[in-house]
């Protein structure tokens, strides 16, 4: 039920008020559970302590609040309504303590995995955070992997996440605001953007569209993703999601504002540009001139993953005069005998592939490793021995596979397996020229997509050459001195100029005796 | 205006040079040695200076009228009746260009590349990326252009001066100038006139978002295409001489493809790059299929960007048009003869001649 | 919003298209890659011609090596079909209905042409070429007096087929024939230009597995006038600056050395001697002396004698060109006549220039330039 369909009650300091309150609302699950106790002794007051079983830490409830409370001495008759802040003062242990008057804020904060303490007689009760319940520990991320970088994953919970940010960004302009999603789930988002930096624009767009979803349960941050976008039905992510802090760390910097969801190990970041997929904190832990190469690596891949099965079909079968004279040979010669044309093949192989990889995916770590292997090696050793299919046909599919894999992020790597088959269809009765009127749909498409009002092939069209510094190539550090442009961000510039010495005088003379032994 | 329309000065100039450079790959060189005769690329500079001017002209004649749409600006100066009919020749006449355009590059698909798909095929694919890509707002379209054509052109420079490497005739680039008036002179207005996109100009300038040096916008690419187009002229005659210029339907085309890297995946390069001209193509069909139903918006007094109401229609008609070859091939030859003065002289003397009545008629906004 | 029904209108449009049909789609097993083609005149028709074209076995494609010793019998490489016809089309038509494939000519590379087609004859021949889309500007072109099919039924040793023995030796060998590679785009580009007559390589046979490019065909229009020897191929070539690295024995007082051209250009100066054009061909070969090896600094005036005879020897080879071409084909092949038509159109209006050109004066001026080799070691 939503909590602005009731009318608000307020903790009247009747322990009967609070005990009915709860009765009738949380209090029917089994798992709420209420400790009565009397404060400072036998005849003290009479004092409820209310929480959801296993969401707290059990130990450091007796040992930090009930022991406490019990040996705390009976409060004189008239310190009794003070007694919630002469409790927060010098009662607890406990650092996060918070004084309310609202029963619904100590439903909250119960849902919430906290203690509220009531004392019957005083008008104000106090909620005391032992969170305890199960959490994971910090991992190391599954989908980014990094060689140089941190081996830090984000977790499920949402705090944890939030100190390491902080950990990575020690600015006091960094502020987090925490909103709830979710009518039934009621999962609290948190909005991270650095004061100063990002575009004030983007943060309130941020905050008025995560205001208004109205779904009822939050799950995982796609579920967020999906309202917030620009353009809600085109397959391509317009939004950058990471599980690693360092990343994030990175986003902020750059200008953006991070979307994090409790229970979900991923953010997303606003606004994000197609370049943004694929940029990886790797391309910033190794040199720049290794870094620069990867990217290069990473736009082959993208060409082979969206244009081979196309192309493959288009020169052998459309435009067969396109192909080198002695390849074409080879090819005839290949396919000679085989039963499916060319179209026939690419669908069946690239249907086995897809379906070993979902099945290798599914399974357990160890035999998914083995369903590869069978299916890969058996399977398409098998279709050309059974000479169903060309061999050559078996390289070019395997080859978009493993291209496609170069993408560092999940999401964009879909959005391009699934444009390759527009691509196939077009190439199959038009040939190159189909693929070519494909693709510029497709690029049409991509011109006109946005994230939060940012074009997404950001910075090339529209062209911003100061941003560029870090799209094909990445720049060392000290040449990127600016925040993209692209991004708006309040203050561009990132980082002043730097000289690198080229001489020291003092430090060659004190080496003088190392380079002239 | 839609925030989505807006486009910048920058990407105005693109678009610009988007429709002639695509003309001139085509079919430019054989224009200039039909019409003009041989000798008619070294006027390049002359067609550059009345290019820049007619084109200035139309810039300050629509900053004159408040940056309104060509259509909206006739219909308020010279009434109703006689604006619309100036804009029903001026529609019919940019879906002829459209269709001879679309008609022509189906041709070529049929002659080089697929021989046996029917035309009409190629006419709807090319079609339907066009709808699809305009269907998605100016803005975006601009930016396509933006990102692709410079692209592009530098592609297809390249892959020219490859080829000029390879095999070049250069007597056939510097012969004896022997002017001869008339000839001179008919050429050269056809020439300005293809090459500068006054119709682009005239439509989409008001779409640009912010004004600051238009001017300046304008003559970028004509500059630029100046060069271009000397570049591919020089390299095509350099190429093929001459009299083969004249006699190709596609000379750009035939020079791409005589060019042949052995060894790479795609041999026939020339013949791919050829092909990716479809690119340019379908940009230039993107300006004519915004600025037809533009046009139509304000004819029947609707928002100049709804025009996605008539996209498919126009492009329903555009599509009927290309179907039969007569439409397209009767039209285009009687249009050659006249095309460059009359519409050089349709567009800036309409211009003049809008720009004195409304004067006179007190409609300018400098005047209100 | 209606963009997004609009786009999903198209996506459903887009997808119907393939129902539609692919009508340049044909699967590789349906058809036979043509990859030369021989024209020769029909001895039995009077205007006929017989078109062979040369097809690959797909199965012994790309599977040599199983073969191995097997050479020449059993699993034929390939196979020549006969189509005979008025025109290129029709003989080609005849061709396709013995052959259970449809016929595919994008991998063409080859045109062998027989020397005894007429004028008319050729001209037919390449505007039915150049009316198959299919067909590339970039085949290569080659003549021979001998018949074109046996051309193509000629196995030679190194190459599995023997259309791709002209490919072979037009792309790697270019440099060191004694001819040059002429595609179909060159010939008909010639044929277009006033003034300015085509050549086209020669190849005969010479052994019962050996074939060579050997020299020139000069035509007069589409008309076949004849062949160039080696020598006067040789001297057309320095007249054109072709680079060429090619051997030259020449003799000196002291005996015969031999020398290499390395590169090797050509000046053409076009100047008016009273109402006569007079054309100026500057021919600078700069070249290697390969033999003898000289040690240390060498002898100069040996250097000397050997610039001497290499001028004398190319000199020759220059006129002996200039003499056949001029006197006894009578056909433009240097393109002088272009120049003049480029130049002064008004001149070359009022002349007849296949009149004209015997009675052309040429001036050929060659310099040689030589360099030792083996001074280093």
């Amino acid at each position: 039920m939503p909590a602005a369909g009731r009318e608000e009650q307020v903790y009247s300091g009747d322990l009967q008020q609070a005990h009915h309150f709860f009765k009738v609302g949380i209090g029917q699950s089994d798992d709420f559970r209420v400790r009565e106790f009397r404060l400072g002794g036998p005849t003290g007051p009479k004092a409820m302590l209310v929480y959801l079983e296993r969401m707290i830490s059990d130990s450091l409830l007796d040992e930090q609040i009930i022991e406490p409370a019990m040996h705390f001495g009976e409060p004189a008759a008239q310190d009794l309504p003070n007694a919630a802040r002469i409790l927060a003062e010098s009662l607890t242990t406990r650092a996060n303590v918070k004084r309310s008057r609202s029963m619904h804020t100590a439903e909250k904060a119960v849902l919430d995995a906290g203690v509220c303490l009531f004392v019957d007689g005083c008008a104000e009760f106090l909620m005391l955070d032992v969170t305890g319940f199960p959490e994971r520990g910090i991992g190391q991320p599954a989908t980014e992997h990094s060689v140089r970088g941190s081996r830090e994953g984000m977790t499920e919970v949402l705090l944890t996440n939030l100190t390491m940010i902080r950990r990575r960004v020690k600015d006091r302009s960094l502020r987090i605001k925490f909103l709830r999603v979710g009518t039934k789930s009621n999962t609290r988002v948190a909005v991270i953007y650095i004061d100063g930096v990002a575009n004030p624009a983007v943060i309130r767009e941020v905050h008025r569209r995560l205001k208004a979803i109205p779904i009822d349960q939050v799950q995982g941050i796609q579920t967020l993703e999906e309202f917030l976008v620009d353009h809600p039905f085109t397959p391509f992510p317009l939004l950058r999601s990471t599980e690693r802090p360092d990343e994030v760390a990175r986003q902020l910097t750059s200008g953006k504002v991070v979307i994090m969801a409790d229970n979900s190990p991923f953010t997303i970041s606003a606004p994000s540009v197609l370049m943004d997929f694929y940029q990886t904190m790797d391309d910033y832990h190794f040199g720049f001139w290794g870094a620069s190469m990867i990217r290069i690596v990473r736009l082959i891949g993208w060409l082979l993953t969206l244009y081979l099965p196309a192309i493959y079909i288009a020169l052998i079968a459309v435009n067969p005069e396109m192909v080198p004279n002695k390849l074409a040979l080879t090819i005839a010669a290949t396919r000679e005998g085989l039963p499916f044309p060319p179209m026939v093949e690419v669908l069946v192989i690239e249907v086995l592939l897809e379906l070993i990889r979902e099945a290798a995916l599914r399974l357990p770590q160890p035999l998914g490793t083995t369903i590869g292997v069978v299916g890969g090696i058996v399977v398409g050793e098998a279709i050309v021995a059974a000479g169903l299919i060309s061999p050559l046909m078996i390289i070019f599919a395997a080859t978009t596979m493993l291209a496609s894999f170069t993408s560092p992020t999940l999401d964009i790597n879909f959005s391009w397996r699934l444009m390759k088959w527009l691509l196939i269809a077009l190439a199959q009765i038009f040939g190159l020229l189909g693929i070519i009127v494909g693709s510029t749909a497709l690029f049409g498409h991509l011109a006109a997509l946005s994230s939060f009002g940012v074009p997404y092939l950001a910075p090339v069209a529209p062209m911003k050459p100061g941003d560029l510094g870090d799209t094909l190539v990445r720049l060392p550090y000290w040449a990127l001195r600016f925040r993209p442009q692209h991004l708006r961000p309040v203050d561009r510039k990132r980082s002043g100029s730097y000289e690198h010495a080229e001489q020291f005088p003092e430090l060659a003379e004190a080496q003088q005796e190392a380079r002239d032994p | 205006m839609n925030q989505r329309e807006r486009i910048s000065e920058y990407q105005l100039a693109v678009l610009i040079g988007a429709g002639f450079v695509e003309l001139g790959l085509y079919s430019f060189p054989r224009d200039v040695a039909e019409v003009g005769g041989r000798q008619h690329f070294l006027t390049i500079g002359l067609l550059l200076l009345l290019g820049l001017i007619s084109a200035w002209i139309l810039v300050a004649v629509t900053l004159y009228f408040g940056r309104r749409s060509a259509v909206e600006i006739v219909l308020d100066v010279m009434g109703r009746p006689l604006g619309l009919i100036m804009s029903a020749a001026a529609i019919a006449y940019h879906l002829f260009l459209g269709a001879i355009c679309l008609r022509y590059f189906t041709d070529l698909m049929n002659t080089y590349f697929l021989p046996r798909t029917p035309p009409e095929a190629v006419m709807l694919l090319v079609i339907l990326a066009v709808v699809f890509v305009v269907g998605q707002g100016m803005a975006a379209t601009a930016r396509f252009a933006t990102a692709m054509v410079p692209l592009f052109v530098g592609v297809v420079l390249v892959a020219y001066l490859l080829v000029t490497y390879k095999i070049s005739e250069w007597g056939a680039v510097f012969p004896a100038v022997e002017l001869w008036p008339p000839t001179f002179l008919l050429g050269t207005a056809k020439i300005i006139y293809l090459i500068v996109g006054l119709e682009t100009i005239a439509f989409l300038l008001p779409m640009v978002g912010k004004v600051t040096r238009p001017y300046f916008w304008v003559s970028v690419p004509m500059l630029v295409n100046g060069v271009v187009l000397l570049v591919i002229i020089v390299v095509t005659y350099g190429v093929m001489g001459i009299e083969p210029v004249a006699q190709l339907q596609y000379p750009g085309v035939a020079v791409l493809r005589t060019l042949r890297l052995p060894g790479l995946l795609v041999e026939r390069t020339g013949a791919l790059i050829a092909l990716a001209w479809t690119v340019l193509k379908i940009g230039y069909l993107a300006v004519r299929f915004t600025t037809v139903p533009m046009a139509l918006c304000s004819c029947f007094g609707l928002s100049v960007s709804r025009f996605r109401i008539f996209l498919l229609p126009v492009a329903v008609l555009v599509f009927f048009i290309a179907r039969w070859p007569a439409n397209t091939v009767e039209v285009a030859a009687l249009l050659e003869d006249w095309v460059g003065p009359l519409g050089l002289a349709a567009n800036v003397g309409f211009a003049l001649l809008i720009w004195l009545v409304g004067w006179a008629r007190g409609k300018g906004v400098n005047q209100a | 919003m209606s963009v997004q029904k609009g786009l999903i209108l198209l996506l459903l449009v887009a997808l119907t298209l393939p129902l539609a049909g692919c009508w340049d789609n044909r699967e590789p097993q349906l058809r036979a890659y043509v990859l030369g083609m021989a024209i020769d005149p029909d001895p039995e028709e009077q205007e006929g011609i017989i078109v062979s074209l040369q097809l690959p076995v797909p199965k012994a494609a790309g599977r040599g090596k199983e073969g191995g010793g097997g050479g020449g019998g059993e699993g034929e490489q390939y196979f020549l079909v006969e189509g005979r016809g008025e025109s290129v089309i029709t003989a080609v038509q005849r061709a396709q209905d013995r052959v259970s494939r449809e016929l595919f000519f994008g991998q063409m590379r080859a045109i062998v042409l027989s020397s005894q087609l007429t004028g008319q004859q050729l001209e037919h021949i390449m505007i039915g070429l150049r009316n198959n889309p299919d067909i590339e500007d970039t085949v290569y072109l080659a003549v021979t007096a001998e018949s074109a099919a046996d051309a193509l039924r000629l196995e030679t040793r190194l190459e599995r087929l023997p259309a791709l023995f002209f490919n072979s030796v037009f792309e790697a060998v270019r440099r060191t024939t004694v001819s040059e590679p002429v595609q179909l785009w060159q010939f008909w580009r010639a044929q277009e230009t006033s003034g300015w007559e085509p050549v086209i390589p020669r190849v005969e046979q010479v052994e019962k597995n050996e074939m060579k490019v050997s020299g020139l065909a000069a035509y007069q229009g589409y008309q076949f006038v004849g062949f160039l020897s080696e020598e006067e191929s040789q001297g057309y070539l320095w007249l054109q600056g072709r680079t060429r690295s090619r051997s030259l024995e020449v003799v000196t007082p002291e005996g015969v050395s031999t020398v290499r051209s390395l590169w090797v250009s050509s000046r053409v100066d076009l100047r008016f001697e009273g109402n006569r054009p007079v054309f100026r061909v500057g021919v600078s070969v700069n070249g290697e002396v390969a033999l003898p090896l000289h040690h240390g600094t060498g002898d100069l005036r040996e250097m000397e004698l050997i610039t001497a005879a290499t001028q004398k020897r190319v000199r020759a080879q220059v006129d002996a060109a200039i003499h056949r071409i001029q006197q006894e084909l009578r056909t433009d092949l240097f393109g002088f006549g272009k120049r003049i038509y480029y130049q002064h159109p008004r001149y070359f209006a009022a002349v007849d220039w296949a009149e004209h050109f015997p009675t052309l004066k040429i001036e050929p001026v060659v310099q040689v330039s030589l360099r030792r080799k083996g001074a280093m070691h």
